[in-house]
């Protein structure tokens, strides 16, 4: 269901192998199981696996399962590795019995080199699982029974293999769109940075003359822009944890690398891009064309036209950010907003002294002649709100049009009663608002309640049940706070 | 399913403290676009554009200006000032104009350069702001090229800045009558920024002014030493020069106008200026033909929101419209789908 194709790699003999995969859900009592076990040689290994392709080719409407066992496969390995994979590739589940260490890891390293490069995750909890644990690209150890060696060499350690589904679908999907967002959104907003620079170029003979005060230039992506997206890098959770956990479907979404994708990546360039040209044009018409934006009649040099261009662009940004995020704490409002602030505090301080030990004085009081100006502030607001209503309108149109299956969850929630203010701990229509308050205090607090009401979550949303799942997921308890 | 258990075990347990913070349990709220939020949003940004583009419009059309191109005009001097040489003749040229109406308020004269880059790199960097604070007259480091003269002597004001100041002197006189010229009254105060003039600019202190300037020599373009720029007003002369300021705010863009005179509304011009004949009269000083430059002069009034630039009202009017234009066809479509969304093919297709 989550689009991940699942093998079973064990050192148990076939008929146990064979047993455990039936009763745990790994293959279907109405799968086709096809064998390739006790091959004794190269040829006998390859006439059995063309059988089986061809089998597999008649037989489409089926699902396939294919066992291998340890000889076999070293054998399938030494000269049939494209045959060995293009069996493997049609069977949604496969399940390799009487493996050594060594030989894990060899499969792992296979499907990791095949044409699809898919990426591949290992979960174990002995010391024989450690050499495939290190081969995958994420390895997971299980602190267990089996000692800790598995843990020691693995990326992540959990403690249960039943946590696995929750670090994939919740913590996994989290983190894929924390920095999928956090890339695209630094490039962009280096985009909107970086091009009034170069369109200035035009008008200055290209004689590398700086738009933006020396200053600015350097605190732009250091204090005026980067809480913003560091505090959604590490708080922010578009869809709630439990639909994520009760909808493995929902993975798919973010499947191939699909947020990083030249798709995704044109989008948020060409965004850029053309906010940079409407910072850049839009302030270049305002102060090239008219007489004077002050009343008194006085002129605006070029520190100021750059000043406006980078006090319209650092709202811009910063709003943009706040349109991307869907999980707003108070932390996420203070950076925010607080970023804002920032700037027009420090610009204010920054031009109001002269400084002694700067050669330049610049950017004495320009600021402050800048805000006096009504024309500019009217400009400032027609800029941010032209910047985004394309974004808006576009995200507005995605959503009605094409909406994607994160988004009909994120709409089934609000539908359902999910209410403001209780990002984990779910709470049935009949509680008072004195009981919710009260948890909120608590969890503010610091102390979450252990025994709290946990909810099922099928109640409302009935997933196919009849759908051939690879994993099958019982519809599982809310964890508690 | 059993509760999870936190197991108490021998060694101090590694588990993360259980704030909200680390639990990334903060109360928090979820920003849903809802369809109501969006098109009222839109909506009332539409208002609020299209009314003040409406505004801009009408005081941007109450507000009057004309500009004068006298570089063709004046053909004769520009030819007279290309040959460096001719520094020691003047050249005055007299640009006669008609004013249908009259401009009420104040009015504001300005020069307007065509294709003088003041944004170059090199250009910009050809100050030096502790001479110019007063503060050491001789410091000449960042002046380059103009730093020094050929002796040696440190230049005042140093840098290409100050040497290539504006130095066209434009006087506005109107025909009262067949036979009386009279020149129009300017004030040339004002002009500059506060800050600009009694803060960032300072003439060197010392008891007389020539006497603060000993030891420098002027500009190799300037015709007078810079401490005789305005002999009768001292509040006027040395760096303090209203003229100087106002040229070393240097220009964005190389189309430029810099503020030159304002109307001095007494006599005839309580109102403004009244429609008539005018004529200007220009001491031709500047070179501008070499670069393939042009002059102007602009006279214009000016209101609240600016001169007479149509530009923020019409995108104003622009962005109301389209936000407008935006809201209707969302509002549209989701009426549309809102329609579709209770049929029951929809839940399963999750």
């Amino acid at each position: 269901m989550a689009g991940i194709k699942v093998w079973v790699l064990t050192g148990d003999k076939h008929e146990t192998a064979v047993s455990v995969s039936l009763s745990c859900g790994h293959f279907h009592r109405t799968m086709n199981i096809l064998e390739l076990t006790n091959q004794k040689s190269d040829s006998d290994c390859a006439e059995q696996l063309r059988q089986l392709a061809r089998r597999i080719k008649e037989d489409h409407v089926i699902q396939h399962g294919l066992v291998v066992d340890g000889t076999s496969l070293s054998l399938a390995l030494r000269e049939h590795e494209k045959l060995f994979m293009d069996v493997c590739r049609n069977c949604s589940a496969v399940l390799c019995c009487r493996m050594a260490p060594l030989q894990k890891a060899k499969v792992i390293r296979l499907i990791k080199v095949s044409p699809e490069k898919p990426i591949t995750l290992a979960v174990g909890d002995g010391a024989n699982d450690v050499s495939m644990i290190q081969e995958a690209h994420v390895g997971i150890g299980i602190m267990g029974k089996e000692g800790r060696q598995a843990a020691r060499n693995s990326d992540y350690a959990i403690a249960r293999f039943k946590f696995l589904s929750k670090l994939l679908f919740v913590h996994g999907h989290f983190y894929y769109i924390r920095i999928a967002t956090l890339v695209q959104y630094f490039f962009y907003k280096n985009v909107c940075f970086i091009t009034p620079q170069f369109l200035y170029q035009f008008y200055c003979l290209f004689s590398q003359q700086t738009l933006y005060d020396s200053v600015y230039l350097t605190l732009y992506n250091i204090c005026f822009t980067s809480l913003p997206i560091l505090t959604y890098s590490l708080l922010e959770q578009h869809i709630d944890p439990h639909v994520l956990q009760n909808k493995p479907t929902l993975y798919r979404d973010i499947s191939k690398n699909r947020q990083l994708s030249i798709k995704t990546f044109l989008y948020w360039t060409i965004l850029g891009f053309s906010h940079a040209f409407i910072f850049f044009f839009g302030s270049y018409f305002l102060m090239e064309k008219d007489i004077s934006l002050l009343g008194n009649g006085q002129m605006f040099g070029n520190w100021t036209f750059g000043t406006l261009v980078f006090t319209v662009m650092v709202i811009t940004v910063t709003v943009k950010m706040a349109l991307e995020t869907h999980f707003w704490t108070w932390v996420n409002h203070l950076v925010t907003w607080g970023s804002i602030i920032f700037y027009f505090v420090f610009s204010l301080f920054y031009g109001g002294i002269l400084w002694p030990f700067l050669s330049s004085q610049n950017m004495y009081f320009v600021f402050i002649q800048l805000l006096s100006s009504g024309s500019a502030w009217f400009a400032i607001i027609l800029m941010v709100v032209t910047c985004l209503f394309l974004d808006i309108v576009k995200k507005v149109f995605d959503r009605l049009l094409h909406p994607t299956n994160t988004e009909k969850a994120q709409l089934a929630e609000t539908n359902s009663s999910i209410k403001c203010l209780d990002s984990m701990c779910c709470f049935s229509e009949g509680e008072t608002v004195c009981a919710s308050v009260g948890r909120m205090l608590e969890r503010v607090i610091g102390r979450c309640s252990p025994t709290h009401v946990s909810r099922l979550w099928s109640a409302s949303d009935p997933f196919c049940s009849n759908d051939r799942s690879i994993l099958t997921l019982s519809t599982m308890e809310s964890s508690t706070c | 399913m059993p509760q999870m258990k936190r197991t108490p075990q021998d060694c101090p347990s590694r588990l993360p403290e259980n704030t909200a913070v680390k639990q990334q349990q903060l109360p928090a709220c979820r920003l849903q676009l809802s369809a109501t939020g969006i098109l009222s949003g839109f909506f009332a940004t539409g208002v609020f554009c299209l009314g003040m583009g409406v505004i801009l419009i009408l005081s941007a059309k109450s507000s009057m200006e004309i500009e004068i191109n006298y570089t063709k005009i004046c053909a004769s001097c520009a030819k007279l000032r290309e040959n460096a040489r001719n520094f020691d003749k003047e050249c005055t040229c007299s640009i006669p104009f008609h004013l249908t109406q009259t401009m009420r308020g104040n009015v504001y004269m300005y020069y307007k350069l065509y294709g003088f880059y003041q944004n170059l790199h090199g250009y910009l960097l050809s100050r030096s702001n502790s001479q110019l604070l007063g503060t050491d007259v001789k410091d000449v480091e960042t002046c380059a090229p103009f730093s020094k003269s050929h002796d040696g002597t440190p230049i005042a004001p140093c840098g290409a800045i100050a040497n290539s100041l504006f130095n066209d002197t434009i006087i506005l006189s109107y025909k009262l009558n067949s036979s009386v010229h009279i020149q129009v009254p300017m004030l040339r105060s004002g002009i500059t920024w506060w800050t600009d003039k009694y803060i960032k600019f300072r003439n060197p202190s010392s008891s007389n002014l020539s006497s603060a300037f000993a030891g420098t020599t002027k500009p190799p373009s300037w015709p007078k030493p810079v401490y005789e720029l305005d002999e009768n007003d001292p509040g006027n002369n040395g760096f303090l020069n209203d003229d100087f300021i106002v040229w070393m705010r240097t220009a964005a863009f190389p189309t430029f106008k810099k503020l030159y005179r304002r109307l001095s509304r007494t006599q005839h011009f309580i109102e403004g200026l009244p429609a008539g004949n005018y004529s200007f009269n220009v001491s031709y000083n500047f070179p501008v033909t070499r670069f393939q430059g042009e002059k102007s002069v602009v006279l214009s009034t000016l209101t609240w929101s600016g001169g007479h630039s149509l530009f923020l009202g019409l995108a104003y009017t622009v962005t109301g419209a389209m936000t407008w234009l935006a809201a209707f066809s969302m509002m549209a479509v989701h009426l549309k789908l809102k329609g579709k969304r209770f049929s029951p093919d929809d839940k399963v297709k999750l």
